[in-house]
């Protein structure tokens, strides 16, 4: 949910030293798989197993859609680990398939937004000027909404299918990214040793992709992957509210939409969230965000 | 100037006394420092102060200097504990009689602030940015001379004008942001200073200002702790800034106090190679140069236990008894006889030649092999 | 000061007119023709002439044969006018259901908020003080698990335990079945009740808000919490704080006074884009417990697909959102002076 702040652009600029060429990404890339902690590890491995199990659908479980209504709301027993819901499905395998679209979604929102937001922000941040100016005011006007009612009013207009979910999202997130990594750019920008490749010969393109890009990654690189999780947990919300994945596809937040009408079936509205909780709470833990501050993470 | 001549008393005892025999004189000194260590625990364990003993006496102005990492502000923040939560300090500081490694959180607000005043390093981000300059200095008023209100505010115009403010009445509402780096310093200098205390331990007070004003808060600083009567230990890396405001000067490297002396005998007989290397890289205009001269080798890791004398490494002057022992702080006549191994440390210790600095302590140096008096700042000596 | 104030001022009528752009430009994204789409919900009308009747008017009334410029403006137009069109639910102006159904909302929403910083604030700056020790790690712990669940879901799952088993939650609605409302003033059930001397109602609608708003309010404090924590410590470990401590100064003074005071200005900025997320989780939740207010409005629009209203609502959130940025920034120059003379 909340995982912006106007301070995040700050943060953010006040990251690592910037390194020549592309030499310190693969030592910053390599050094930032290494966990610190237990908790670290401990989320490196649920997300492994869940990424996993998720992927390895077909053999675990059976038909997610399958109805069988004679086996309708029953809970979990031996043959059905996570039990049914109402329409007698297989709450083992809708969870396994519904972690693919959840998964899915999260994912593809943080690529297109990604891509777009950093596209956009460095080309405003190193042009500057008037063009910055205009660009940067459509970015503000895209962050006076908050951030999901602006997807939920596209998810709405487009029709509710996974494919409207990702644009949706993507269309909401993609100026954050932006934002953050202009400020990047802009400050790397400024710092001498941009003068210097320059005073060197190379062309104001080349400088951007070789020198000024690869230094402002390292902190983005950072939140784009935590932001996987609130991805999903965001598309989980809109599917929630039915403007997302439409029945019968299995997605996590659909799933607790479906179990709402039926509160005494315990398992069905505990399983997705659980799922979800878990997944999400993983990224964390494993992006540091229980170990460290957040200065911490956005210097990284 | 105080004198330095004659032979340093001798403390009473044998060798079962404590090591270290600290000056007395008449009067008790108002500080005294004996065994001071600080070591900081981050990755690893760093030994940042290796157990120096000191005393200053009542207004005496005394100058610590060194390079960074050498300990120096270390150990003057760990008198009243400053130091962050990193930091284990121990050993025996006495402020006028009193122990103050011993005293609660509680005991210890009291005599910062009203008894020790520091002026810190870096005025940019000493001050808080958020209340007003009015605000940081009548909170010390009312902390330390319970004033309030007005009269709070009145006496903190007072002191601002005093320490060269224009306008002060007016400049109480700014923030320090709106303040340049030499007014923010005389800021922080009037606050050290309104309590009246009777030390002011000055932590580079002017590293980070234009050269400029440098000289200007110098000789405030100079001006207002003689008018005050205060003791004030002046911490720098930079020689020149001790000359002619400081009557004695302690010069650290690698946590360990190497020699101390009066201002003048260390600028004219400097007594530890570290010093004489100190003096030469100093750019100088009366002389041609063709190349500064700098110190060839880096700093100690202080991770690492040192074996033998720290600076050793990079000393034109070692001999083979620097790589093993450590040298102790001793008055140079008997230095320069303690490269023959007959002075072992007992003997050192028995003949009374280790001391500690004092107002009264002759001339010191912690070298086995120490430079003859004519090898001093006037004259060129090539580092080999 | 009075500048900035001025500029950003300034900046929100144009923030809003992009607001309404962007609203528009969605809206008309829709994929079928927009008037069978409108007319389709509302049940048939078979006779051709009637369909062309309707679809006259609301050409005439929105412009659908004109260009699409000329559309925005009469969009622009009609919403100044306070006209948000029709809802394709209840055929009614959807502004009039707005009115009804955005105090409830507005008083859970500062409820929430309230509930948000009180628990929030202290708690950071307890695990602050505690940094690395058990509690603190505790903490880190409970607040990543905090910010990585769906609220929707605790909800789901807490109504049911708290309202369902044990009775503890009020049921929907803002008062019992049973308890007459009080005259309605101000819409606002909290303060018409106290206008009209009805204690018996204020508490009542109080047990009615208080899970929404516990719920909310602590799920966003934990979010408050990590970030007062996280400038809280730097602050500790700050040169101005070494020097009120190298002053003397009581440890109450320091941490207050001169840490947290330093701490809290991101917090304030915080408590803007807080609002947004607020009203995020309230849509979903209202519904939830079945509290009446402009989530629920918009969750069943959104069931519905009635965009009408749904873009409505967005507007409206949107609307609420800017200005309340703008409260948060004046808020902002007036707590930390650095960025007064920008």
């Amino acid at each position: 949910m909340l995982s912006r702040s106007k301070r995040l652009e700050e943060l953010a600029v006040e990251g690592d030293e910037p390194t020549f060429g592309s030499e310190g990404r693969l030592a910053e890339a390599l050094g930032g798989i290494r966990p610190r902690t237990f908790l670290e590890a401990y989320g490196i491995v649920v997300i492994i197993l869940m990424t996993a199990a998720i992927l390895a659908a077909p053999l675990l479980a059976g038909d997610p859609i399958d109805q069988d209504l004679s086996v309708a709301l029953t809970n979990p027993t031996a043959d059905h680990w996570l039990g049914t819901d109402n329409l007698g499905r297989d709450i083992w395998a809708r969870i396994l398939y519904g972690g693919r679209n959840s998964l899915l979604i999260g994912v593809f929102v943080i690529l297109i937004a990604g891509t777009i937001g950093i596209v956009y922000g460095a080309i405003s941040g190193f042009v500057g000027g008037v063009v910055d100016g205009i660009m940067m005011r459509v970015v503000d006007i895209f962050l006076s909404f908050p951030a999901i009612m602006l997807a939920l009013l596209i998810s709405a207009a487009l029709g509710p299918k996974i494919r409207t979910v990702i644009i949706a999202i993507a269309v909401a997130w993609w100026p954050f990214y932006a934002r953050l990594i202009r400020g990047q750019v802009i400050v790397i920008k400024q710092r001498e040793y941009v003068t210097a490749s320059r005073a060197l010969g190379a062309g104001p393109m080349r400088n951007l992709f070789m020198t000024v890009l690869p230094n402002s990654f390292g902190v983005m690189k950072t939140i784009l992957i935590l932001d996987i999780g609130y991805a999903i947990l965001a598309g989980s919300t809109l599917s929630f509210l039915g403007l997302g994945v439409s029945l019968p596809t299995p997605e996590w937040g659909v799933m607790i939409r479906e179990a709402l009408q039926f509160p005494n079936a315990w398992w069905m509205v505990l399983s997705p969230g659980i799922a979800l909780m878990l997944f999400v709470s993983a990224m964390n833990f494993a992006g540091g965000v229980a170990t460290r501050s957040v200065h911490e993470i956005h210097s990284r | 100037m105080r004198s330095t001549a004659g032979n340093p008393q001798v403390a009473a005892g044998s060798a079962a006394v404590a090591a270290v025999s600290v000056q007395e004189t008449e009067a008790e000194p108002l500080i005294k420092v004996r065994d001071l260590t600080v070591e900081f625990r981050t990755q690893s364990l760093v030994r940042a102060v290796h157990g120096i003993s000191y005393a200053m006496a009542a207004g005496e102005h005394v100058g610590l200097v060194g390079e960074s990492g050498s300990g120096k502000s270390a150990s003057a923040l760990a008198l009243v504990r400053l130091l962050p939560r990193t930091a284990t300090v121990s050993g025996s500081v006495e402020l006028a009689g009193r122990e103050l490694m011993t005293l609660s959180e509680s005991e210890l607000r009291e005599v910062r602030g009203g008894q020790v005043g520091i002026v810190y390093q870096d005025p940019f981000s000493s001050l808080n940015p958020v209340l007003t300059i009015g605000r940081q200095i009548t909170e010390v008023l009312t902390r330390h001379k319970g004033m309030r209100g007005d009269e709070a505010r009145t006496e903190a115009a007072r002191l601002l004008d005093g320490v060269g403010v224009p306008n002060a009445v007016d400049r109480l509402a700014d923030y320090p942001h709106q303040f340049s780096g030499g007014m923010r310093q005389r800021t922080i200098i009037a606050m050290a200073i309104s309590p009246e205390p009777s030390v002011l331990i000055a932590d580079e007070p002017t590293t980070a200002l234009d050269v400029t004003v440098q000289a200007q808060i110098l000789e405030l600083l100079q001006s207002l702790t003689e008018q005050h009567h205060m003791a004030m230990l002046l911490i720098t890396h930079d020689l020149g800034v001790i000359a002619g405001i400081t009557q004695r000067v302690m010069v650290m490297y690698a946590g360990r106090i190497v020699e101390s002396a009066t201002t003048e005998d260390l600028f004219n007989r400097a007594s530890h190679p570290y010093t004489v290397a100190l003096h030469q890289s100093l750019p100088r205009i009366d002389k041609r140069q063709e190349r500064l001269p700098t110190i060839q080798g880096h700093p100690p890791d202080l991770r690492r236990a040192i074996r033998g004398c720290p600076f050793a490494p990079r000393c034109p002057r070692r001999i083979e008894r620097c790589k093993n022992e450590d040298p102790p702080l001793m008055s140079v006549e008997i230095a320069r006889q303690a490269a023959s191994p007959e002075w072992t440390l007992k003997r050192i210790k028995e003949e009374g030649g280790e001391q500690a600095p004092g107002p009264e302590s002759p001339h010191l140096t912690a070298c086995w092999n120490p430079p003859p008096p004519s090898s001093s700042v006037a004259d060129g000596w090539e580092p080999t | 000061m009075g500048w900035y104030i001025l500029r950003r001022v300034a900046l929100v009528p144009v923030v809003l007119l992009g607001m309404t752009f962007i609203t528009f430009v969605v809206s008309q994204l829709v994929p079928v023709d927009p008037a069978a789409a409108y007319l389709g919900s509302r049940g048939s009308i078979t006779t051709e002439q009637g369909q062309n009747a309707i679809v006259e008017t609301l050409n005439e009334r929105w412009g659908w044969d004109k260009p699409i410029l000329e559309r925005y403006g009469i969009y622009l137009g009609n919403l100044l006018q306070g006209d948000l069109g029709d809802s394709s639910t209840s055929s009614r102006p959807v502004s009039r259901d707005l009115v009804k159904v955005v105090p409830p909302t507005l008083q859970l929403v500062f409820a929430s908020m309230s509930v948000a910083l009180l628990f929030g604030i202290p708690l950071g700056v307890f695990a602050a003080a505690k940094r690395g020790r058990y509690w603190d790690q505790l903490f880190m712990v409970a607040s990543t698990l905090a910010i990585s669940l769906p609220v929707f879901w605790l909800a789901i799952v807490g109504f049911n335990v708290l309202y369902g088993r044990l009775g503890w939650a009020a049921g929907p609605g803002q008062l019992d079945l049973f308890t007459t409302p009080p005259p309605s003033v101000t819409r606002f059930v909290l303060v018409d009740s106290i206008l009209a001397g009805r204690w018996d109602a204020f508490f009542d609608a109080l047990h009615h808000m208080a899970f929404p708003t516990l719920l909310l309010g602590l799920v966003i404090g934990f979010y408050f919490a990590r970030v007062v924590r996280s400038e809280m410590i730097e602050a500790l470990e700050s040169d101005y704080v070494r020097t009120a401590r190298g002053k003397g100064l009581s440890n109450w003074i320091v941490l207050y006074r001169h840490a947290l005071r330093n701490a809290i200005v991101p917090v304030i900025t915080l408590s803007g884009l807080a609002f947004g997320s607020l009203v995020t989780g309230v849509i979903v939740v209202e519904h939830i417990v079945g509290w009446p207010g402009l989530g629920q409005y918009a969750f069943s629009a959104a069931t519905r697909l009635d965009l009408n209203a749904i873009a409505a609502v967005v507007l409206v959130v949107g609307a609420i959102y800017v200005l309340t940025n703008l409260v948060v920034d004046v808020l902002y120059t007036v707590a930390d002076p650095r960025v007064r003379d920008r």
